[in-house]
């Protein structure tokens, strides 16, 4: 063929995440086309390139129409997706049964999708033993990664992300809506206590997913941002943002994550009435979606935000206070008589449930000690720190 | 099973398929229920709806409502026999989605056996369509049965403020206060949206054009020649400086028109995406495919964009057209206010670097206390120099210079 394939144009315009219209309109080229539609490549590289366009409409007709027409498995994996972006879990996963595991082509995303799917459910024993014994290519590193940010490794989970990042980037795949390992792995950073790094990711992100211009990578990225931020106002401003354009997206499990964020952030804040009608949403669309570990997360973090006691048990309010007064853990192991690993503990949780990223924010932050010195005057009395 | 708790449960499964992504699957629900004898306007958007209809011409609505195949939909329009009030109004409608308003006027005008208020409220978009937006506020008060209600105050206040009289808009729209979860509300909100962007309130009414997407969505109404939100809620928001927001939306209904082909859609969503990237050749451009008032407004927004950047030749080539072309009042008083500022050879080239820092935090959305304090003035000198800003510009205070400005990515 002396034209280059509609299908190959649509794919390298995806990749390269800055040309959303010509990319969507050689996909449909493709999808027109008969002899695309001959090729499993071909529809798979067309339906792709809809898919992480978020034209999931057309995507939707189109894989329709072509499992009538010659069923496979790369309709069945567009199918899957399809599924999977609107949030129907419980659909995403029998589609992905069907899929025949020894297809070379289609293996690695297959793997990584059910990875996610049983992480998502809690079986994390089940996601391990999906895994390959040896180390393959972007997606079974971004797999890898997945595995060790839930089973509480953010620093193998960190070098996972970034490893996939760089093999994709090396092979021309800059556009996010692809893979967001930038986002996840500005989430790792923050579990490390990195929040320069994470704020650095997440802005990366951000800029490449305003290049590329569809709400879900869009809205996806901003929540990195206001996640990596301090919780110093502008952050919440963020927060909306990005749940108004996933909401555009039609993005349920993207939205319930994020809406649970951002319960916590408003907690950390002290506006925990506005953090109780937010969990109620992100209870609500996680139950839509059937993501039972943030299902857990949610009614968690609702319970404490519920609760008219402060956010940091007494323990926690010491540690951070030490912490700002400028000791080190070992230090603070000693003074409060326990080891340094429950220092740590104590010291994730602070992080966490104050949303901040670790010591320096912490210290930076008055809202501790605000928080203390409510503690120790009136201990157990009902409300929360002034704003 | 009654034949209303049958509809209640085909409507459920059919939201609930749309929800989870299965859009094709829903439309052939409802496809097979309607051939089947229920009640087309429970089963696809269909504002109005006064009644049941063929089903080749609810096939032509849900694909209009899709997006896809526009020469079948238009065939299936124009030679469904007309026998009531339901195949009359659905028929009409596709037409005038698919842009074949010729065609969607002749039927209208030929129309037998059709009930008054039917017949008024088609006449009514019509004629906002040909550009004669007074002929439709006559037809569009003329009253009509509770069903229609809803459907004929949203289209009122959309013809009221094509006619720039946006007091009376307004006075419509509060009277007609929305009925919740009432099927026709995406048309109440969008029509809210265009009043407030007329109004110059673009951040509200972003918020009105989101929640007719989300009401559309829920219908999996994806072509913006049914409503097209995506358009507006571009311009509300390049208006309010998202310009990646405004980016996005416009992308998304530009693609869909294509797809779908009538040219009022492109040109609407190319004048969008022109305003969001400051692209006068792109805004040209759209105005080739608009026509009335949405070509007057196109027409208007290159002059501003050319007059702002220094271009004044080709500012006043456009605003002479558009003075010539006005047919309302609204449109001379501002072709006028245009050529005002073109004797005077203002506009943004003619600000001073204070005058232009303080017109772009204002243009922000900044209040005159936030700039003092940002560029460590005292109030009186921001006032002062705003004062200067409006002047030379030639508007009226902060929203217009939202307008006036160009957009900078």
């Amino acid at each position: 063929m002396s034209q280059e394939c509609s299908a190959d144009v649509a794919a390298g315009l995806l990749a390269a995440g800055e040309d959303w219209t010509g990319a969507v309109e050689a996909a449909e080229q493709a999808l027109a086309c008969p002899a695309c539609r001959k090729s499993p490549r071909c529809m798979s590289r067309a339906l792709g390139t809809l898919v992480c366009a978020g034209e999931l409409v057309a995507a939707d007709a189109h894989s329709l129409a072509l499992l009538d027409e010659s069923p496979g498995d790369h309709v069945l994996l567009a199918r899957a997706c399809v599924a999977r972006r609107t949030g129907d879990l419980a659909r995403h996963s029998s589609l992905l049964a069907l899929v025949r595991p020894d297809d070379v082509e289609v293996r690695p995303l297959v793997r990584l999708w059910t990875v996610e799917l049983l992480v998502a459910r809690g079986d994390l024993d089940g996601a391990e033993a999906v895994l390959p014994a040896r180390h393959g290519g972007p997606l079974v590193l971004e797999a890898e990664a997945v595995v060790a940010m839930a089973r509480g490794r953010p620093q193998d989970a960190l070098e996972g992300h970034l490893a996939c990042g760089r093999t994709l980037v090396e092979n021309g795949v800059v556009n996010p809506a692809v893979l967001p390992w930038r986002s996840r792995a500005a989430r790792a950073a923050l579990a490390c206590g990195d929040s320069g790094e994470a704020l650095r990711l997440a802005m990366e992100e951000h800029a490449a997913a305003a290049r590329w211009g569809e709400p879900r990578a869009l809205g996806w990225s901003l929540a990195a941002v206001a996640g990596a931020s301090p919780p110093h106002g502008e952050d919440l401003v963020v927060y909306e943002r990005a749940i108004r354009l996933l909401g555009m997206a039609h993005a349920r499990m993207d939205l319930a994550e994020v809406l649970c964020d951002y319960g916590d952030r408003l907690t950390a804040h002290g506006k925990q009435a506005a953090a109780s009608e937010i969990y109620a949403r992100a209870h609500a669309t996680a139950l839509d979606v059937g993501d039972t570990v943030l299902l857990r997360r949610i009614e968690e973090s609702a319970r404490g935000a519920a609760t008219a006691e402060p956010a940091l048990t007494p323990v926690e309010a010491e540690v951070a206070r030490l912490v700002c007064a400028g000791l080190r853990n070992k230090e603070i192991a000693v003074r409060l008589a326990m080891a340094t690993r429950t220092v740590e503990l104590h010291l994730t949780r602070v992080y966490r449930k104050l949303g901040l990223s670790g010591r320096r924010e912490l210290r930076a932050t008055r809202w501790a000690w605000l928080h203390h010195e409510t503690l120790r005057t009136d201990r157990g009395a009902p409300g929360g720190p002034p704003e | 099973m009654t034949n209303s708790g049958l509809l209640d449960e085909l409507r459920r499964t059919r939201f609930e398929l749309v929800r989870n992504g299965r859009w094709h699957e829903a439309d052939r629900l409802a496809g097979e229920a309607v051939a089947g004898g229920l009640e087309p306007g429970a089963l696809a958007y269909l504002p109005g709806s006064p009644g049941p209809c063929r089903t080749s011409v609810f096939r032509a609505v849900q694909a209009a409502n899709r997006g896809t195949g526009r020469a079948e939909a238009v065939a299936s329009a124009r030679h469904a026999e007309q026998v009531d009030d339901g195949t009359f109004w659905q028929a009409v409608t596709v037409l005038i989605h698919a842009g074949e308003n010729a065609l969607a006027h002749r039927r209208w005008t030929a129309a037998t056996g059709v009930s008054r208020d039917v017949h008024d409220l088609l006449g009514g978009r019509i004629m906002v369509l040909r550009g004669d937006p007074r002929a439709a506020v006559r037809l569009l008060t003329r009253g009509v049965r509770p069903r229609l209600r809803v459907v004929a105050a949203a289209w009122l206040v959309q013809a009221l403020t094509e006619a720039g009289e946006l007091d009376r808009a307004r006075a419509v729209l509060e009277s007609a206060r929305p009925v919740a979860e009432h099927p026709d509300s995406a048309e109440l909100h969008f029509a809210r949206g265009r009043l407030l962007l007329a109004e110059g309130r673009s951040a509200v009414a972003l918020d009105e054009f989101l929640e007719c997407g989300r009401l559309l969505a829920a219908w999996g109404v994806v072509n913006p020649a049914v409503l097209p939100w995506r358009s507006s809620a571009a311009l509300a928001a390049a208006d309010t400086g998202d310009l990646v927001l405004a980016r996005i939306c416009a992308d998304k209904d530009l693609v869909a028109a294509r797809r779908w082909g009538a040219p009022r859609g492109i040109g609407l969503a190319l004048h969008a995406s022109a305003l969001a990237r400051g692209d006068d050749v792109q805004l040209e451009e759209a105005i080739t495919f608009l026509t009335a008032g949405e070509a007057l407004r196109a027409r208007h927004d290159l002059a501003q964009l050319l007059l702002a950047r220094g271009e004044i030749g080709r500012a006043r080539k456009h605003t002479r057209y558009l003075r010539e072309a006005a047919s309302c009042p609204q449109w001379t008083r501002a072709a006028d206010a245009l050529a005002s500022r073109l004797l005077r050879k203002d506009g943004e080239a003619a600000l001073s670097d204070q005058e232009r820092r303080i017109a772009l935090l204002a243009r922000a959305g900044r209040s005159n206390r936030e700039i003092a304090a940002e560029l460590g003035l005292v109030l009186r000198t921001v006032e002062f120099h705003l004062t200067a800003v409006y002047r030379k510009m030639g508007v009226a205070g902060r929203p217009g210079l939202r307008r006036a400005f160009v957009p900078s990515a």
